[in-house]
């Protein structure tokens, strides 16, 4: 469905698209030549989709090996005159936040768009945070699309900016714009090629910071008039109204959601907004003239609610001015339509009733039900990793979760360790914090043996300078990397171990192993991950050469092998579970929690389930009565 | 059809693996061939891990937030019996409609061990009272009959087409016919047989 869509030329068409999808077809019609990022929730179709489409369409797209390389990449397609794009998660900026403020001072030549989507109740992210700070710090215009529609409009919007001003633009998006489909109106593929070339009289560089600091406030100055004038600011007002609602981004479509439920169309006006900085002072000085009471509605931090009261300040004119600061909108978590209403009802002193009477008089009908609990897929590498650390080493002083030892843990698929039963991590923080946090222990003189679980492309992201300074600084820890050859969290992305880029071609494999061993680290063994005594054995070798270790499990993604097997088609012969010898005791769903285990129970034994199951062999290793046997594997691969 | 300012509100819910979003995205572009202001949200966490998989359909001019505010949902396609439960009492507006399939799959594990897997007849009961129309089927079995056992998701769309969906069922399979690409003859009899089971309750 996506890539030809993504290039159909049929102008006005309407379509059904992600609005990641969008901005990849923004990026087409804005002609971006160069695309770069690094994979995350909820940006990471952004690219996917725009790669579908490169060769076709002639432009280059890349996944680097972190956003800050991602960002430099892209920058330098800017400098050489061409429209360039980086696209990545909000705490992905965070890692491209150093090149990121200088370009925004030493300035571009092609359109730079740098679009930052944020996981508001950071539903898969280790925080919360609201991007369009990073764009006021930076002092560089910010978009704020509210629908997919203007996620595709934005990345045209944003490199004409871009040329203009010769800033780089920052777009942010949240899950709810990023990850809604919706009806897209296409607009004309640009078929500008532009011939790459760097201007050698002009040094690009930040040094002489305050005259460039100058010239960067003018060029500034230059567009904010035109950004008042950016087609996703809208007001919507007929005069009179008792209420003015700020709406900037996706708050729009809460707010006039709310509306709509309470019915007070007549008693609200809205301002549409979806330029975050410079704030549009002339459209929001005009419109909190006319209101004694204004509520601002946004998606983040009280970015506008801030400064809106800067503004009152300035034009001499005091409305009352609501939002997350005045408490009537909590300051974490995303918005739903339901807080909107509270709060709008509560100012204009409105009923709101969200629960319907029918449903409140059978509360006390409902029954309690179960949840489905996290879990890795049947036959992941990582999981039988997590079975060996987990019992190689007896005695010791165990915590409240069994553990006789520490694990920093990452950003990854194993980060489902997090969570119960397997409540396997002491930390996990950020892209490879495992292998620096474990750094960090041993330094302080922790007493318990300390490891850092990590990745494969988290290790290549960011795990090879805390390595290196465990190999200089002497870090006495356990460093396990489990590669699966694959970024496999967010989608199966490939990596450097994978032997192919995004634009398909292919590329060497690089093994942990040998980055290890050039650094010099005394301990470098691979183990096979569904071999559980291969493992457990050598975890305790590692303990016993009293030094900095790396241990690499290898095993191929079961999702990845489970399609190659598809593709190719064969099947798999899962192990037989023997009625007579299952005595029922749950070990292996205790401790695997193997989604192709399956327990009945009525007769209160495990089977499995040939649909799912990778034959990796590691039930039949632990069951204390030998029932499983049989099953051909994985190896075929 | 939708009136220019109103709109009609589905949820599809299942579990990962089960053709939620396919159904979902069928629905969507349907609706946007047919002129329909669209706004799909999917909650898709741990859907390749066996986990829930949420697809908020809202189509018409009257609808703004990506997701459906509580209690306004007109029709709950329900792939999976806990997961349909689990949302409608959430979700589904007073006299709106549920039709679901009767097929559970079980809880890999659950945190809280001694909560087993409630009788289907049970959360049924339950829904009764929220809802119109509750109708259950045996999607499963309907989709072995039609030659294709995944096809789970075309006989609830078939189902769904045949109570609330605002579009013809000839119009439905227009669309799958184009989009895809592989047992098209059964994905279009697991269709006709969600439909007719339901047209002829």
């Amino acid at each position: 469905m996506t890539s030809s869509t993504i290039l159909e030329n049929v102008l006005e068409k309407k379509v059904l698209l992600l609005g990641n999808q969008g901005f990849a077809r923004g990026a087409l019609e804005a002609g971006i030549q160069v695309a770069t990022g690094y994979p995350g929730t909820p940006s990471s179709e952004i690219l996917e989709t725009l790669a579908g489409a490169a060769k076709a369409a002639g432009i280059y797209v890349e996944w680097s090996v972190n956003e800050k390389v991602a960002f430099e990449v892209a920058y330098a397609a800017s400098l050489a005159g061409v429209r360039a794009m980086v696209a990545q998660k909000s705490v992905g900026l965070n890692v491209a936040l150093d090149p990121f403020m200088v370009a925004n001072s030493v300035g571009v030549e092609g359109g730079l768009v740098v679009i930052v989507a944020d996981d508001p109740s950071g539903h898969s992210s280790q925080n919360e945070q609201d991007s369009r700070w990073l764009g006021k710090f930076a002092e560089i215009p910010v978009l704020e699309p509210c629908d997919p529609q203007e996620a595709k409009d934005s990345v045209k919007i944003a490199c004409e900016l871009s040329e203009k001003s010769k800033l780089l633009v920052l777009i942010r998006t949240v899950t709810r714009v990023s990850h809604v489909r919706g009806d897209v109106t296409l607009g004309d593929i640009s078929k500008e090629r532009r011939e790459p070339k760097l201007n050698r009289d002009i040094v690009y560089s930040g040094f002489m910071a305050v005259p460039k600091h100058q010239q960067h406030h003018q060029r500034l100055d230059s567009i904010r008039g035109e950004l008042e004038r950016i087609p996703f600011n809208r007001l919507e007002a007929k005069g009179g109204e008792k209420l003015g609602i700020i709406a900037p981004g996706v708050g729009y479509t809460y707010a006039k959601e709310a509306i709509q439920l309470l019915g007070i169309d007549d008693e609200v006006a809205v301002l549409k907004l979806g330029v975050a900085y410079p704030i549009p002072e002339k459209l929001v000085g005009e419109f909190i003239k006319n209101y004694e009471q204004i509520l601002v509605i946004e998606e983040g931090f009280p970015y506008f609610e801030e400064q809106v009261k800067a503004i009152a300040y300035e034009r001499d004119t005091r409305p009352r001015i609501f939002g997350k600061l005045s408490g009537h909108l909590p300051q974490e978590g995303e918005l739903t339509t339901e807080m909107t209403a509270e709060a709008t009802s509560k100012i204009l002193g409105k009923q709101y009733v969200p629960v319907p009477q029918i449903i409140k008089s059978i509360e006390k009908d409902l029954i309690e039900i179960p949840e489905r609990s996290l879990s890795l897929c049947a036959g992941c590498g990582h999981m039988s990793l997590y079975y060996a650390m987990k019992h190689a080493f007896k005695g010791g002083k165990k915590d409240s979760y069994g553990k006789n030892f520490i694990v920093c843990g990452d950003i990854g698929c194993y980060a489902v360790w997090l969570y119960p039963p397997y409540y396997m991590f002491n930390t996990h923080i950020c892209m490879a914090a495992s292998i620096g946090i474990a750094n960090g222990f041993n330094k302080v003189g922790i007493e318990e043996l300390v490891f850092a679980f990590i990745g494969d492309s988290t290790f290549f992201h960011a795990g090879m300078p805390p390595l290196l300074n465990a190999v200089w600084n002497n870090s006495k820890i356990i460093v396990i990397v489990s590669d699966n050859a694959t970024t496999a969290m967010t989608g199966n992305q490939p990596s450097p171990s994978t032997g192919v880029n995004l634009m398909g071609d292919s590329s060497p494999i690089i093994k942990v192993e040998d980055i290890a061993t050039a650094m010099q680290v005394p301990f470098v063994r691979v183990v096979d991950s569904y071999n559980i005594k291969q493992v457990m054995d050598t975890i305790q070798e590692a303990r016993d050469s009293n030094g900095l270790a790396v241990i690499v499990g290898r095993r191929l993604c079961a999702e990845q092998a489970r399609r190659q097997l598809r593709r190719r088609g064969l099947t798999i012969t899962p192990p037989t579970v023997d009625e007579e010898k299952c005595t029922g005791c749950k070990l292996c769903i205790q401790e695997l929690h193997c989604p192709a285990l399956v327990w009945h129970e009525d007769t209160k034994k495990v089977t499995i389930n040939p649909v799912l199951c990778v034959s990796c062999g590691v039930c039949s290793q632990i069951c204390p009565t030998n029932a499983f046997s049989g099953g051909e594997g994985i190896d075929c691969l | 059809m939708i009136a220019s300012n109103q709109n009609i509100n589905i949820l599809i819910v299942g579990i990962g693996g089960q053709g939620v979003l396919v159904a979902s995205q069928l629905i969507g572009t349907v609706a946007v061939n047919s002129g329909l202001k669209v706004r799909i949200s999917e909650d898709i966490g741990q859907a390749q891990r066996g986990g829930p998989v949420v697809s908020h359909i809202r189509l018409g001019g009257g609808s703004y937030a990506p997701i459906t505010p509580l209690h306004t949902v007109d029709l709950v396609i329900g792939f999976e019996p806990l997961e349909t439960y689990r949302n409608t009492v959430k979700f589904l507006k007073p006299m709106g409609d549920i039709v679901f399939n009767t097929r559970p799959i079980y809880p890999a594990w659950n945190p809280k061990e001694e909560l087993h897997y409630p009788p289907i007849d049970k959360m049924a009961e339950i829904m009764k009272k929220i809802a119109r129309e509750v109708i259950p089927l045996d999607a499963a079995d309907l989709a072995r009959k039609a030659g294709n056992p995944v096809a789970v998701n075309m006989v609830m769309l078939g189902a769904a087409t045949a109570i609330a969906l605002p579009f013809t069922p000839d119009a439905m399979k227009g669309l799958i016919k184009d989009t895809i690409s592989r047992d098209i003859t059964s994905n279009l009899q697991a269709f006709d047989y969600g439909f007719q089971r339901v047209k002829s309750r």
